[in-house]
């Protein structure tokens, strides 16, 4: 399984890649970026959706495989949060000379890369296991509250974040279509190897 | 934390002399940044002294409901604030110059809202961090984590009060921003707090 899902996400990727050197390409090369930016923040708000899911399930059942998800979906989403980050500043400098700007999908952005790396500080500072489990995952709750809050903070202001072009041609629909997809399968599996790695590590777990 | 918010806002005074951003956008964000580090250390102090006796534990076992401990623990971390602001805002008010046609009323309701936001998340994350050994530091970075989106309104409200002529849309849409925030933070602290607290006896 673990095996098809990385053998589909590679085919994925490379036709995307394949199709934004080629027929999707877009004008001027710089803004091909979007092949990555685009399927990263995809995969960041998807892991911070997991991470959420999880850590309610954690807090209801207290079965330490939750916790395991948990944190492997908030590795996951900090990589992938920090490849749109990095990719955004790089797209912005591009486009609009700035590295940064405070825009709402900008600050959201930001605000989402601060708070799995809060997730990750505060998992370091427990010693008792079941400790940093719990308050682990009251974090991660809140955290992914905060989440829908920025965007709507944010809109009070102004936005610089409109894209001067749309994916017009069917190639280009179809490179960030498999992109995105390819993007999620890598993310399904990173999870699932983290997951698999920290249970590994911690074998004991304690239902309640 | 008095000390602190008047060194905040006399370094952001010095800064917006020697910039050319307004009086109101600097003298907004130095309150803010004096609210939210008093909120902190607020916060942080009121829970320090209840791990040291292990007063939390004994609290957990009275037969009140745990969300009732965070509703008092949250009252008395907002009276703390509103007693030092009484100093903090006239100082800010007085350093930036800002006095002619302020709305205090106005002013008064934007602050009990911040002050109830903020606290609200940092009372539940003091709980949490207790006893960790960098929980000073933590507290500070997780606060301000999370919180980042509740600035966006509460500058806003600010800035619109501090300038001249203020503007009343800026300020009732970002009071009606505050005043949600407010409720889903309470809320959901107050819901989770049950868990923090649990989580202290581990």
């Amino acid at each position: 399984m673990r095996t098809t899902l990385a053998i589909l996400s590679l085919l994925l990727i490379l036709l995307a890649a394949s199709l934004a050197l080629t027929t999707a390409a877009i004008t001027p090369a710089a803004r091909n970026i979007v092949y990555v930016h685009v399927p990263t923040a995809f995969c960041s708000l998807i892991s911070f959706c997991v991470l959420f899911f999880c850590s309610i399930r954690y807090l209801r059942t207290k079965q330490q495989k939750w916790d395991h998800t948990a944190a492997a979906a908030a590795q996951a989403g900090l990589l992938f949060a920090t490849i749109m980050n990095l990719t955004g500043m790089f797209f912005a400098r591009l486009e609009w000379g700035i590295w940064w700007t405070p825009s709402p999908r900008l600050i959201s952005s930001a605000v989402l890369w601060f708070l799995y790396v809060a997730y990750f500080l505060l998992r370091s500072a427990f010693e008792s296991r079941r400790r940093k489990e719990t308050l682990s995952a009251v974090f991660g709750i809140i955290a992914f509250i905060d989440v829908p809050l920025v965007l709507i903070s944010a809109r009070l202001v102004p936005d610089i974040h409109r894209p001067s072009f749309s994916f017009d041609t069917p190639a280009q629909l179809l490179a960030l279509a498999s992109a995105a997809l390819g993007s999620v399968l890598l993310m399904t599996l990173l999870i699932w190897y983290s997951k698999l790695s920290k249970e590994r590590l911690c074998p004991h777990t304690h239902p309640r | 934390m008095i000390m602190l918010a008047i060194l905040i806002a006399w370094i952001f005074r010095i800064a917006a002399e020697s910039a050319e951003i307004s009086a109101p956008a600097i003298a907004s964000a130095a309150l803010l940044a004096a609210i939210l580090f008093s909120a902190i250390l607020v916060c942080e102090k009121n829970f320090a002294s209840e791990h040291e006796n292990d007063c939390l534990a004994a609290l957990i076992l009275a037969s009140a409901d745990t969300g009732d401990i965070y509703l008092a623990k949250l009252t008395v971390n907002v009276t703390m604030l509103c007693i030092f602001e009484l100093i903090a805002v006239p100082a800010v008010l007085v350093l930036f110059k800002i006095n002619a046609g302020l709305s205090w009323p106005r002013l008064i309701i934007a602050i009990l809202l911040i002050n109830i936001g903020f606290s609200s998340i940092a009372t539940l994350l003091a709980c949490a961090v207790q006893g960790t050994k960098t929980a000073n530091s933590l507290l500070g970075v997780l606060v301000m984590a999370v919180l980042s989106p509740m600035m966006i309104p509460a500058v806003s409200a600010l800035l619109s009060l501090f300038s001249q002529p203020d503007t009343a849309f800026d300020f009732n849409r970002g009071l009606g921003l505050l005043l949600a925030f407010d409720a889903i933070f309470v809320t959901v602290c107050w819901l989770l707090f049950d868990f923090v607290a649990a989580g202290q006896e581990n």
